[in-house]
C-alpha cells in the first residue's frame, strides 16, 4: 500500500467483523464429547463439525432488485451489492483496508485519488475485472444510487494503465477513501450491465463477489451459490438462501421453529426472549445510526434556540433507552454516532434536567409552555412510535404539547421535500448515519448548501462559520487538524441543536448458535460472507 | 338465463373501467412520490426530475391515463418503478398464491361454517349450539395477525409439525387457510344458523316432517338448500373479505402473495404496480360476484326467470 493513507481510527467502523464464540449446546442424543467453545483447543479429541450446505437468512424486506445501485432500501442495497463486491473496506479500527482496490495514492494535491485495482479477480461470468469495469460501476452509483451523495465531490473517473483508476475532484476531499467503503458502491461487470440493460441488471447481477445468484422466486426467496473462483478464497458455505420475512413477529418464529439460521432487525423485546433460549444466540454490533428530532430552524417556535434547548432538556433519553430499548441502545451525545473519526460526547450538556427546561420555557417568554408539531413515519425505526409517545409525555411535565402527526415514508418525504418558504415544517423524528466510519459523513448535510431539496438539511439550519469549518475540514489532509474542525463543528450543533440526537439505534441480529463469522457492518448489512458458516451440532 | 348471463358479464367492462380510472387518479392523490422513493433523502432535485421523466411521471395527469389505457387495452400492465420488472410478471405468480390461500379458506369456512351453523340451527340452545356460537364468536374477533402468530407458535416453534411460512408445499397452506377460514367461518356459521332457524319454523318443514320424511332429508333437502341463498350472498362476501383478509395472512405467514405485494406497491408508490394489483383484485371480486348471482338462479329457479 502506497501512500497519504488517511487513518482513520476508531472503533466503530464501517466493518466489524463477528466472530461467534458460544458453540450450541449438545443435544442429549449426542454422545460424544462435549464440544469446546471454538478456538479453545481444550477437548483435543473434538472432531472437525458438520458444516450446513446452507445459510437460511430470514431477511427484512423483499427483494425487489438484486442491483446494489438502484436499490433503495438499505437492506437491499447491501444485498446486492455483495454480489458486486466492494473496492475498499474498512477494518475493525475503521481503517481503510484494501479489498478490490489492492493500493492508493493521492494526486493533484489532494484532489484526485489514483487507485490501484487487483490484477486476476474473476468475475462471476468469467471475465477478469477490469479499471473499466471500476470507472463504470462508479459512475453508475452516482447516477443511479440513493447513496450517490456519497461520492458527489467526484465529477469524474478515469482510466489508467495498469489496471487503475483515478478520481477527479474540484477540492481536495479527505474522508474519501473510508467513502469508497460505503455499503452501495459495489462493482460489477460493465459488459453485464450493457448486456442485460440498466433496468433488468437486477435480475441477475454479475460482479466480482463471494455469491452469485441461481434462483429467484419472487417474494419468497433468492438462492446465492457459493463462487467457487472468489478472489479472496472460496466461501465456505455452499448456498445461501436470503427468504423474505418482512414482518418482525414472523421472522422471529421463524428462527425459532428453525425454519431459518439468522435474521435481523430483531426488536429489544423479542432479543430478550431470544437470549434465553440455549439454542440462539444474539448479537448486537455497534451501529453507525442516530435517530435524531429535527426542527425547522427558520420558522417559529423553533427558530428560537432556547425552546429547542429547552426541548432537550425536557427529554430523558436515559430512561428512554432504558426502559423502550432495554438497555440495548446507547444515548448519543453528538450528532455524529460514538467511535467514528471525530467523534466527540464532550458538549452535549442536555442531561435530562425538568427544572432547566422550564427555566429557558421562561427566558424565552413561553413560562407557560408552548406547543409544536412533530411529524413521524411510525415503523421507519425500530420502536419509533414508543419513543415517540415517551417523549410526549416527558414534555407535558414541563408544559410542552407535542402534537404528534404520523404519516407513512412516502407522505413524509414528500413533504420533507418542500422548500422553505412554503414549508410549515416544525420538527419531525429522522434518523441518520454515517456512511464512511466519519463523523463528517453524518453531520455534514446540516451546511446550508444542503437545504432541502439539494439535501438532507431538513433544520434549514445556516451558520456561516458551521458552513466554513464543514469546507474547511473537508479538504483538511491532516487528520490531526481535521478531528479539531470536526469537534468545534459537533461543538457548535450541541449549542444550536438544529437536531438533538437522541440515542443510536441498536442493530440487533439473532441466529443459530452454530452460525459462525458472519461479517457485520454498522450500517446494518452483511460483509462479503465468504467467511460465513453454520455449524451443524 | 342465457341472456341475463350475458348481460352481467357485458356490465364488468364498465366496472372495470370506473376501477382503472377510480384507481389512477386516487394513488395520484396520495401524498408521495415514487421518484423521490427512488432517489432518496439525500438526493439532488436534478436527478428525481430524471426519473420523473423516466417513468413518464412527468406529463399531465390525463396523458399518463391514456398510455396507460392503451397498454392496458393490448394486455399490458406496464413496468413496476420498483424492480423495473413487467407488472404482470410480478403479479401473476404472487396471484396464484393468494388464489390458492383464499379458495382453500373459503372451503374450510364453508364447511366448518355451515356445520356448525346446521348444529347450533337443529339443535338450539344446547351445548353445541352455545359451543358453536362461541367458536363462530372467537372465529370473528380473532385478527388474523394474532391468530396466525399463535398458530405458528404452537405449530412450528413448540411441536414443530409445519413450517412456520412461505409456499413450497400444500403443508405450507394448511396453517394460513385455517386461520383465514377462521376469520370468515364465523359470520358464515351465524347466518346459516339464523337461516335455518327461520325456514325450520316453515309450513313446509312441517308438512314434511308430518308425512314422516326422515329428519336428515328434511334438514338437507327441504331446510338447507332454501337456507342456501342468503349463506350464498355471505359466502361471496367473505371470499372478498378473504381476499382482503389474505393480505394480513401473507404476511404473518410470509407468503409471496397479491396482498403483500400491494402494500409494498404502495410504500413505494410504484403506481403501475398499484394499478395492476387493484386491477386483478377488482377483477377477481367482480368474478366472484358474477358467479354468486348465477348460483342464485341453480339454487332458487324463480331467479332465473327475471
Amino acid at each position: 500500500m502506497t501512500s497519504r493513507r488517511r487513518p482513520v481510527r476508531i472503533l466503530m467502523a464501517a466493518t466489524l467483523a463477528i466472530a461467534l464464540v458460544v458453540l450450541a449446546a449438545c443435544s442429549s442424543n449426542n454422545n460424544s464429547a462435549p464440544t469446546a467453545p471454538s478456538g479453545t483447543p481444550q477437548t483435543p479429541e473434538a472432531q472437525t463439525p458438520k458444516l450446513k450446505e446452507t445459510l437460511v437468512v430470514g431477511f427484512p424486506t423483499d427483494v425487489a432488485t438484486l442491483d446494489g445501485h438502484k436499490a433503495t432500501g438499505l437492506h437491499l442495497i447491501g444485498l446486492g451489492a455483495m454480489l458486486g463486491d466492494w473496492l475498499v473496506r474498512l477494518d475493525a479500527n475503521g481503517n481503510p483496508k484494501p479489498w478490490l482496490a489492492e493500493s492508493w495514492e493521492w494526486a493533484d494535491e489532494g484532489k484526485s485519488l489514483i487507485l490501484k485495482i487487483r490484477d486476476n479477480v474473476k468475475m462471476h461470468n468469467g471475465a477478469l475485472l477490469t479499471a473499466e469495469d471500476v470507472q463504470y460501476s462508479l459512475m453508475r452509483f452516482k447516477k443511479y444510487s440513493i447513496g450517490a451523495a456519497t461520492l458527489g465531490m467526484v465529477h469524474d473517473v478515469q482510466v489508467l494503465p495498469g489496471n487503475k483508476v483515478k478520481l477527479l475532484m474540484n477540492a481536495p476531499f479527505s474522508p474519501l477513501l473510508p467513502s469508497l467503503a460505503y455499503t452501495g458502491i459495489a462493482i460489477y461487470s460493465k459488459a453485464a450491465v450493457e448486456k442485460a440493460g440498466d433496468d433488468n441488471f437486477g435480475k441477475d447481477p454479475v460482479g466480482a463477489g463471494p455469491y452469485r445468484l441461481i434462483e429467484q422466486k419472487k417474494g419468497e426467496h433468492v438462492k446465492l451459490e457459493a463462487f467457487d473462483d472468489y478472489w479472496a478464497g472460496k466461501p465456505k458455505t455452499k448456498y445461501i438462501v436470503i427468504r423474505a420475512l418482512p414482518e418482525m413477529g414472523a421472522r422471529v418464529l421463524a428462527l425459532e421453529s428453525g425454519d431459518v439460521d439468522l435474521i435481523y432487525v430483531v426488536s429489544p423485546q423479542d432479543a430478550q426472549r431470544l437470549a434465553k433460549n440455549d439454542k440462539l444466540q444474539v448479537l448486537t454490533p455497534p451501529s453507525a445510526r442516530i435517530n435524531r428530532i429535527y426542527f425547522n430552524v427558520q420558522r417559529a417556535p423553533f427558530d428560537n434556540k432556547l425552546l429547542r434547548q429547552a426541548v432537550a432538556y425536557a427529554i430523558d433519553r436515559e430512561a428512554i433507552v432504558k426502559n423502550i430499548f432495554l438497555g440495548q441502545a446507547a444515548v448519543s451525545h453528538s450528532p455524529g454516532p460514538e467511535g467514528a473519526f471525530g467523534y466527540t460526547g464532550e458538549y452535549d450538556v442536555y442531561k435530562y434536567n425538568p427544572d432547566k427546561a422550564r427555566e429557558l420555557l421562561k427566558q424565552a417568554g413561553f413560562p407557560n409552555g408552548f406547543s409544536f408539531k412533530y411529524h413521524l413515519a411510525p415503523g421507519r425505526y425500530l420502536l419509533d412510535q414508543n419513543v415517540s409517545e415517551a417523549m410526549k409525555a416527558q414534555l407535558k411535565q414541563v408544559g410542552i404539547d407535542m402534537q404528534i402527526i404520523t404519516m407513512d415514508w412516502g407522505a413524509l418525504s414528500k413533504y420533507l421535500e418542500l422548500t422553505v418558504d412554503k414549508t410549515d415544517f416544525e420538527s419531525a423524528f429522522l434518523g441518520w448515519r454515517s456512511t464512511n466510519g466519519d463523523v463528517d459523513s453524518a453531520i455534514m448535510d446540516l451546511h446550508s448548501r444542503y437545504w432541502r431539496p439539494n439535501g438532507n438539511n431538513n433544520s434549514f439550519y445556516k451558520n456561516e462559520e458551521y458552513d466554513r469549518l464543514v469546507d474547511q475540514e473537508e479538504s483538511e489532509a491532516d487528520p490531526k487538524k481535521r478531528e479539531v474542525i470536526l469537534k468545534q463543528m459537533q461543538k457548535i450543533l450541541m449549542d444550536e441543536l438544529p437536531v438533538i440526537p437522541l440515542y443510536s439505534e441498536p442493530q440487533i441480529w439473532a441466529a443459530k448458535k452454530g452460525v459462525k463469522d458472519v461479517e457485520i457492518t454498522p450500517l446494518t448489512n452483511f460483509g462479503p460472507l465468504h467467511t460465513a458458516y453454520v455449524e451443524v451440532n | 338465463m342465457g341472456r341475463y348471463t350475458v348481460v352481467r358479464i357485458g356490465q364488468i367492462i364498465p366496472t372495470l373501467l370506473v376501477v382503472t380510472l377510480l384507481v389512477f387518479l386516487v394513488i395520484r392523490l396520495i401524498p408521495g412520490d415514487p421518484a423521490l422513493l427512488m432517489a432518496g433523502e439525500s438526493s439532488t432535485p436534478e436527478r428525481v426530475a430524471e426519473i420523473r421523466k423516466h417513468w413518464g411521471l412527468d406529463r399531465p395527469i390525463y396523458v399518463q391515463y391514456a398510455t396507460y389505457m392503451k397498454r392496458l387495452l393490448s394486455a399490458d400492465l406496464g413496468m413496476s418503478i420498483a424492480s423495473s420488472t413487467r407488472v404482470a410478471e410480478e403479479i401473476a405468480p404472487r396471484f396464484l398464491v393468494t388464489i390458492k390461500l383464499a379458495s382453500f379458506g373459503t372451503l374450510i369456512a364453508v364447511l366448518t361454517g355451515v356445520t356448525l351453523g346446521i348444529l347450533g340451527a337443529i339443535r338450539k340452545y344446547s351445548w353445541v349450539d352455545y359451543l358453536a356460537t362461541v367458536a363462530a364468536l372467537l372465529g370473528i374477533s380473532m385478527p388474523v395477525f394474532w391468530s396466525g402468530l399463535l398458530a405458528i407458535m404452537l405449530f412450528s416453534v413448540h411441536l414443530g409439525w409445519l413450517p412456520s411460512g412461505g409456499t413450497g408445499t400444500l403443508a405450507h397452506y394448511i396453517m394460513p387457510s385455517v386461520t383465514l377460514a377462521l376469520f370468515t367461518a364465523g359470520s358464515i356459521a351465524r347466518q346459516t344458523r339464523a337461516t335455518m332457524m327461520e325456514i325450520m319454523l316453515n309450513d313446509y318443514v312441517r308438512t314434511a316432517r308430518a308425512k314422516g320424511v326422515a329428519e336428515r332429508v328434511v334438514i338437507f333437502r327441504h331446510a338447507l338448500k332454501n337456507a342456501m341463498i342468503p349463506v350464498v350472498t355471505v359466502i361471496g362476501i367473505q371470499l372478498g373479505r378473504q381476499m382482503g383478509g389474505a393480505i394480513m395472512t401473507e404476511s404473518v405467514f410470509a407468503m409471496p402473495g397479491i396482498g403483500r405485494y400491494l402494500v409494498q406497491s404502495i410504500t413505494s408508490r410504484d403506481y403501475p404496480a398499484i394499478q395492476g394489483t387493484i386491477l386483478v383484485f377488482a377483477a377477481s371480486f367482480v368474478v366472484v360476484n358474477l358467479v354468486v348471482d348465477m348460483l342464485y338462479g341453480l339454487l332458487d329457479p324463480r331467479i332465473r326467470m327475471e
